[in-house]
């Protein structure tokens, strides 16, 4: 009899651990061919292949992050073909619904952590995409389209009132919807709207004057970091990045200045939104998880005291069946504790991690290029914007790029350089559990 | 025992790889039907709809596509506003709107190339110029002017619910033909539809 219940005993843990294994099982991810990757990065500068070649690399679970990072990248090499690109890709994610999806099924699972899904960003990182996307579009003139593009940012960061009105407090991105409808030649109601709507969130975002054909955007510091805080990580958290916002700085192009005013605080927004649904997930996981384990440490105390008492039974055949089942008992009780171990309670906390801290903004008019005279050329229309700032007590300078079509211009730029990240971003590395 | 059928009610909360693991070859898609990807904006299966429908009704527009004269209309997105919040390409309306309705009007509506203005000035220089000889159609004094020309608007009005995930979009696509010498408008459609979805918890 003690030889069948060690039999049963050894079957049943063997049993119990392949479908733990089981329950561990990811979905296939092929190893992604070196001849893909390099197709795939041909015709993009060296210094972003590193960035950009992650797309491929790390799959669809981190495509959107990747083409975030590295159409970021893009922008400031001013590769905009690619930057449109990718930023395109993303949104397209972005804007994908996610019903009966499988990744996102397996986040909800005890199993995997909620980084099993594909990665769409954080209200703030996507309003930060449908940003620069619209950007792009205003490099390139495409006025309309780019202040559809920062409505639609506005919608991702957008909240119900309790008037249920719906309102954002992105006024960044209000702004810019003001202005390139402006550029656009859109009728001025709907323009003052959006100019309205941006001073509404920002008293720095006043309307411009209507001479000012030129914006400039200068982007400061590092963005907000994001943590995971509770007992088993399963709450999101941010804090501030390394390198601290900026909110002061000058601008001059063809020999007359302006100041910028702060925009936009992506710290504010990021930590200022309410509580995530997801974070009841998790933490309801961890409830789970608490109450398995407990449960499992309960049968493994029951089983191990019947073993224990089955020894004062003397070797009879009621000792024998005591030990039997205590021994099934503490078995299961391991077993159920080990389940609770590999259940999977972490927040997602993959981020966007070449954002800036904050958006400084400025408009001024377009310096018009003095006419010929006699005996001397035509001179050039500006072709940068300079702008000046002090990190510390260091004074520092930049050249914006100034690009000009049609009615606008725009010059955009960065104290912290966008490619001043590492190759993969932050808790991407791991496949997810 | 107990401990396989414990492990088993464990194993309920796993999940099967996804569908689609190895991908699928390129499959031939109806242009006029929803794929299988989506959202709750305007989709090429709403431009074929819209179009078609602006197509029947302004040929029934006597002014239009029943004039003594064939009109010369000029269809383009020039004038074609994209106000809503979904990143656009207004040609995609606008182009299927006049190859549609050139090969349905049949020569009861004449279509003027604005967008080619330039392109069609420079050959006139050349011919004029005697860089070039006049082609077999002759010459006139000018180029066309158009009698009307579309004009149009994307509007869409947006709701969300972060406590539901719920996310509504109501389109509307305005459309009207406008006198380019009275200004008055001899035409007007609109198509509209509203389409709401829920992305999955995990991402509110």
């Amino acid at each position: 009899m003690r030889n069948i219940s060690a039999n049963g005993r050894a079957v049943s843990a063997l049993a119990g651990a392949w479908l733990l294994s089981a329950c561990a099982v990811q979905p296939p991810v092929a190893a992604v061919p070196q001849a893909t990757v390099e197709a795939y990065v041909a015709d993009h500068p060296a210094e972003l292949r590193r960035l950009t070649q992650q797309v491929p690399l790390q799959g669809d679970r981190n495509r959107a992050l990747n083409q975030m990072r590295s159409g970021l990248a893009a922008m400031e090499l001013g590769r905009l073909d690619i930057a449109a690109a990718a930023f395109d890709d993303a949104l397209r994610i972005i804007e994908a619904i996610y019903a009966d999806n499988p990744a996102a099924e397996r986040a909800r699972s005890v199993w995997y952590a909620e980084s099993a899904k594909d990665f769409k960003g954080e209200p703030y990182e996507r309003a930060m995409a449908y940003y620069y996307r619209g950007l792009v579009y205003l490099m390139q003139g495409d006025y309309q389209t780019a202040r559809a593009s920062f409505r639609g940012g506005l919608l991702q960061d957008s909240f119900m009132e309790e008037n249920q009105r719906m309102t954002s407090d992105f006024g960044a991105l209000a702004f810019l919807e003001g202005w390139a409808g402006r550029c656009a030649g859109f009728d001025a109601q709907t323009v003052a709207a959006s100019f309205s709507e941006a001073h509404g969130r920002n008293a720095a975002l006043a309307e411009p004057a209507a001479g000012n054909s030129l914006i400039v955007l200068f982007e400061t510091g590092t963005g907000p970091q994001k943590r995971t805080a509770g007992s088993r990580n399963e709450v999101l958290g941010y804090t501030r990045g390394t390198v601290a916002p900026l909110t002061e700085a000058e601008f001059v192009v063809g020999g007359r200045g302006a100041r910028v005013v702060q925009a936009e605080d992506l710290f504010y927004q990021a930590a200022t939104r309410s509580g995530r649904w997801v974070d009841t997930i998790n933490q309801g996981k961890v409830v789970y998880q608490s109450t398995t384990r407990s449960a499992g440490q309960a049968a493994t105390m029951v089983g191990a005291g019947l073993l224990a008492a089955s020894g004062f039974q003397g070797n009879s055949r009621a000792s024998n069946n005591m030990a039997a089942a205590g021994g099934a008992i503490m078995l299961a009780g391991l077993l159920v504790q080990a389940a609770a171990e590999a259940m999977k309670t972490e927040a997602d906390a993959r981020q966007w991690d070449n954002l800036p801290a904050n958006i400084l903004l400025g408009t001024a008019p377009l310096p018009q290029p003095a006419a010929a005279a006699r005996g001397k050329p035509a001179a050039a229309p500006p072709h940068a914007v300079s702008v000046f700032f002090e990190r510390g007590d260091t004074p520092q300078q930049r050249e914006l790029p100034l690009r000009a079509t049609g009615r606008c211009a725009i010059a955009w730029g960065r104290e912290v350089p966008a490619l001043a990240v590492a190759d993969i971003a932050p808790n991407t590395a791991r496949p997810p559990r | 025992m107990a401990a396989l059928c414990l492990a088993g009610g464990l194993l309920a909360g796993c999940v099967p790889p996804p569908p689609n693991a190895a991908g699928f070859s390129t499959i031939e898609l109806d242009p006029a039907t929803r794929g299988p990807a989506g959202g709750v904006g305007i989709e090429g299966q709403d431009i074929m709809a819209m179009t078609d429908q602006m197509m029947r009704d302004m040929l029934q527009n006597p002014l239009l596509a029943n004039a003594a004269r064939p009109p010369q209309v000029i269809v383009d997105a020039q004038y074609f506003q994209n106000l809503s919040a979904q990143r656009l390409n207004v040609n995609a309306i606008t182009d299927r709107l006049r190859v549609g309705l050139g090969r349905a009007a049949n020569g009861r509506m004449v279509f003027v190339s604005r967008e080619s203005f330039g392109m069609v000035a420079e050959e006139r220089s050349l011919r004029r110029t005697g860089r070039v000889d006049v082609g077999t159609a002759g010459m006139t004094r000018a180029q066309a002017g158009g009698d009307f020309r579309l004009v149009g608007r994307v509007n869409s009005i947006d709701q969300r619910s972060p406590r539901t995930g719920v996310v509504q979009r109501y389109n509307q696509i305005s459309f009207e033909m406008v006198d380019l010498e009275r200004g008055t408008i001899v035409w007007s459609g609109l198509y509209e539809f509203a389409r709401a979805a829920a992305d999955d918890v995990i991402y509110r």
